[in-house]
């Protein structure tokens, strides 16, 4: 265990030299980000213009909504965004070969690797906005509340990562489909909605086999006193049984893998 | 400059993009899902009311539909690949074939178009077949032309926006900064998210008078009746005097920053 | 073939036995509490070969691809499957200390036999051994004991200093501090990059960062050196660099090295034994000398005249291979070269004589040719 919090340590330190040389980007980074969460915002208020709420939704929930979904899914790309994107292409080119036969686990080596900093620096940001809603909109919401709210929002990185991990390791039987990550950010954009908009069917869905409500809509469903505490055993639950399934789906492709020939 | 060249070109072009069966299947799930959500939070906001702003629920639906068919069939996505010829040099390849080079990049992104089409058209029917009561088609064969000529108009928006993003790389190298910014620009003022007559006022003003509505709004317009046939023709005017001008200052940087490559990338 | 469910539980190839006495041997020594490496597994380890191969086999499948674009679209919907056979039934066995090289052409089946002895792929059929772990089981006692460095591929971070990717391999093999300083030392004098330590690896040439390859794999001291085509794309004077670096690491270390390239040179300067690979098959296993006696019977004479000389003069003493009017180079039969040579001496007009060996290139290039 210590092992691998010392390789983590490595990768982190790596994760501020590569920082340290593309310095110029990262202001204007933050800059772009902070008008990518206004322009989702935006889309808050013109759907707010003409009614005051949707499906029992208010306006400033429906702000705290963009925003947690925003802080996870800017979460993922910090801790895995830089390297699950590469893992079609590791496993196309047969750079995989190398981590196979490190003493230590290949899909930590190989989802870990680069820890991005410029999305750090975009998530303080992100952090910053959450704390101006709640201050604006007076959000009154509970310490325990809150504290439940963080620990699912941990839980919907979690379910993201999964999420991806299944999706890219389709690579190792379909080649060439690198565009599954981009697809996977496109889906993902369901979760920034409350789901009770969208037919019961596609609402299970969200729930289940294409988790994407993780991300957003459980933490404010919570936070709001609309999810019941029961759900959110069935939540962990869920998170837990997702990675386990991810992480035994990636171990048994491994096994098949026949690298590209140099 | 021969045709056959061209035709080959787009040929091998078209096979390398359905080489592999399953990056296929996947486009078509991304482009579905981005525009399902849409449709689905607006029948929310009508609630019991028919109409809003003038759009009728099927109106709005077929609104989000069109959307889509742009998004796939009409968008262009070459600046990517612009950027990597300049910054590693590939552009020299290019430069010493007998094709020019801005032509050799439209026609890569057209036979991705081509290809793209088919597949919205399929998708487009599959929604009519699926939901028919929420969907609604030009009233006359004359909307239709005009909407045929406005697609074309938003493929060549779209298309010279990535041009310019692209060739920006020959003064800024890595250009994702403003490539990210172009796409929030094009987001917020093409009509993508909803019709602009929904957004605040002074947003409204602001898209009035830049050419982003024609890569969505105004085809999304026209295609469910919004516009009159004077609104419409005064419309393709002005798309075609801002297609003018902005196609003439395209090849002007074009100009500029091969004058600026150096052959070894920047 | 089914086996009696008793007989399950029963070892039955060597690998298997071996692998039980260890895990047997390490569960009572865990028990007893002491340092089970120098008191069994060091002794076991010399008694047998390092690595031991027993046909081993690696199919592959692949698609078959007509060009043009009705094909493109016929084969969205249906493709034909086929299959490759990149190593076919091999077996050798290799001692410890050893430097052994493999040749053979390009899609011999070198490297995907590298690659199943590193644990990279899983063998179609067939069973091996190296350090008396099952390599495709990839546990973690025995990648901590080998090391595996591909020519066309870094291991090293491109963008960081060659100091950052050592320090993380020191991390991943869990080398103790000190160790690793030493080590490190070590091998920075003997590869001569001391100074380039702190230097992003992009901007190092591919001597350079070949060498730092190689020290970033060296570091957790591995017993066994699995190298695939190591010296490929590199300028002669790294070449030479690199190879007399394995020769002295190999001689003082006795560290088993197995290395793939399709430079003869490599393989004329650092290994005794060659294995020849081709079609995935064994072609040959044993002594470069004896590859070269077998195969090779005659000697090559390179003369140079003082003055113009017939062919047909020349015709009498051997095969002509080159010629000028005042230079042949002429293939005679080894037994005879010295006999010639002398006569020649006598009878013609010699400015300069050389005897010179076959090259390697064209003993290899007949045996890829044979058995096709």
């Amino acid at each position: 265990m210590k092992t691998y919090w010392n390789i983590y340590t490595v990768f982190v330190q790596n994760g501020v030299s590569y920082l340290a040389q593309y310095r110029k980007d990262a202001w204007w980074n933050v800059a772009v980000n902070v008008l990518w969460v206004g322009m989702l915002f935006l889309i808050v208020e013109v759907i707010f213009s003409q009614t005051a709420t949707i499906v029992g939704w208010k306006k400033e929930e429906v702000y705290l909504l963009t925003i947690l979904w925003t802080i996870v899914s800017e979460a993922f790309v910090m801790i895995f965004g830089g390297n699950t994107q590469q893992i079609p292409h590791m496993i196309t080119d047969g750079d995989l070969d190398i981590f196979l036969t490190k003493p230590a686990n290949t899909l930590f080596l190989v989802s870990t690797r680069f820890f991005l900093f410029r999305a750090f620096y975009r998530l303080l940001a992100d952090f910053g906005i959450l704390a101006w809603i709640v201050w604006r909109f007076d959000v009154g919401v509970s310490l325990p509340h809150a504290v439940l709210a963080f620990f699912l929002v941990v839980c919907g990185i979690i379910v993201h990562f999964s999420m991806t991990l299944l999706a890219n390791t389709l690579s190792f039987w379909f080649l060439r489909i690198d565009n599954v990550n981009d697809t996977l950010v496109s889906l993902h954009t369901l979760g920034r909605y409350p789901i009770d908009v969208f037919p019961k069917t596609l609402k299970i869905l969200l729930l289940t086999a294409l988790p994407m409500a993780f991300s957003g809509y459980i933490p404010v469903a919570v936070l709001t006193g609309r999810w019941p505490w029961y759900a959110v055993g069935y939540a962990v639950c869920f998170t837990a049984a997702f990675f386990c399934l991810a992480v035994r789906f990636w171990s048994f492709a491994l096994k098949r893998y026949s690298s590209a020939s140099s | 400059m021969s045709i056959s060249k061209y035709w080959q070109l787009n040929k091998t072009f078209l096979q390398r993009h359905i080489a592999y069966r399953a990056r296929v299947s996947i486009w078509i799930i991304a482009d579905v899902a981005n525009f399902l959500v849409f449709p689905f939070v607006w029948l929310a906001v009508y609630g019991s009311r028919e109409t809003l702003a003038g759009y009728a629920k099927a109106d709005m639906v077929t609104y989000y539909m069109v959307i889509m068919f742009i998004s796939v069939a009409c968008t262009s996505h070459i600046s990517r690949h612009m950027k990597d010829d300049i910054i590693k040099g590939n552009l020299n390849a290019i430069l010493v074939q007998p094709m020019r080079y801005l032509f050799f990049r439209t026609i890569h992104e057209v036979s991705y178009r081509i290809l793209a089409t088919g597949i919205a058209i399929a998708l487009f029917g599959a929604a009519f077949f699926l939901f028919p009561a929420y969907m609604r088609f030009p009233s006359s064969p004359a909307s239709l032309i005009f909407f045929l000529l406005s697609l074309f108009f938003s493929f060549y928006f779209s298309h010279l926006m990535q041009l310019f993003v692209g060739l920006s790389s020959f003064w800024l190298g890595d250009n994702t900064g403003p490539d990210r910014l172009r796409h929030i620009v094009e987001k917020v003022f093409s009509g993508e998210i909803a019709p602009l007559v929904f957004f605040p006022p002074l947003l409204q003003s602001i898209a009035g008078i830049l050419p982003f509505q024609f890569l969505s709004y105004v085809p999304a317009q026209i295609f469910v009746g919004q516009l009159t046939m004077q609104e419409m023709r005064h419309v393709v005017f002005i798309a075609s005097m801002w297609a003018a001008g902005l196609s003439v200052f395209v090849l002007f940087l074009w100009r500029r920053g091969v004058r600026r490559y150096d052959g070894v990338g920047i | 073939m089914p086996r009696s469910p008793v007989l399950v539980f029963c070892p039955e190839t060597i690998f298997e036995r071996v692998e039980l006495a260890r895990d047997t041997v390490n569960f009572a020594l865990f028990r007893l509490k002491c340092s089970w490496y120098s008191t069994v597994y060091l002794p076991i380890l010399c008694l047998m070969p390092i690595i031991n191969v027993n046909h081993l086999s690696k199919t592959y499948e692949y698609y078959k691809k007509q060009a043009g674009l009705w094909n493109s679209v016929k084969s969205l919907f249906h493709r034909e499957k086929l299959f490759t056979v990149a190593v076919n039934n091999i077996s050798f066995s290799i001692e410890t200390g050893e430097m052994v090289g493999f040749l053979g052409p390009n899609g011999a089946g070198k490297t995907t036999t590298l690659k199943m002895l590193s644990g990279i792929l899983y063998p179609t059929s067939g069973e091996a051994s190296v350090l008396g772990y099952t390599p495709w089981k990839r546990q973690k006692e025995f990648q901590k004991q080998f090391a595996i460095v591909m020519g066309q591929k870094n291991q090293l971070w491109w963008d960081l200093p060659a100091m950052e990717s050592f320090i993380l391999n020191k991390e991943i093999y869990e080398v103790p501090d000190a160790q690793f300083k030493k080590t490190l030392d070590e091998l920075a004098v003997l590869l001569d990059i001391t100074e380039i330590l702190d230097v992003q690896v992009r901007k190092l040439s591919l001597g350079q960062r070949m060498k730092c390859e190689l020290v970033a794999a060296l570091l957790h001291s591995p017993k066994v050196l699995f190298l695939d085509e190591p010296t490929i794309g590199l300028d002669v004077v790294s070449q030479n660099n690199i190879r007399e670096f394995l020769k002295k690491y190999n001689r003082e270390k006795h560290v088993t090295i197995v290395l793939t390239s399709h430079y003869m040179e490599d393989v004329e300067a650092l290994c005794e034994r060659v294995i020849i690979i081709n079609y995935g098959a064994l072609m040959y296993d044993g002594g470069l000398v004896e590859l070269l006696n077998r195969y090779i019977d005659h000697k090559l004479l390179e003369v140079t005249f003082t003055e113009k000389v017939s062919a047909d003069q020349l015709k009498k003493l051997g095969k002509i291979k080159e010629r000028t009017p005042q230079r042949v180079v002429l293939e005679v039969p080894k037994s005879n070269a010295k006999h010639v040579a002398a006569s020649m001496l006598t009878q013609l007009p010699v400015d300069d004589i050389l005897i010179n060996e076959v090259p390697i290139d064209d003993v290899i290039r007949k045996i890829f040719q044979e058995k096709r």
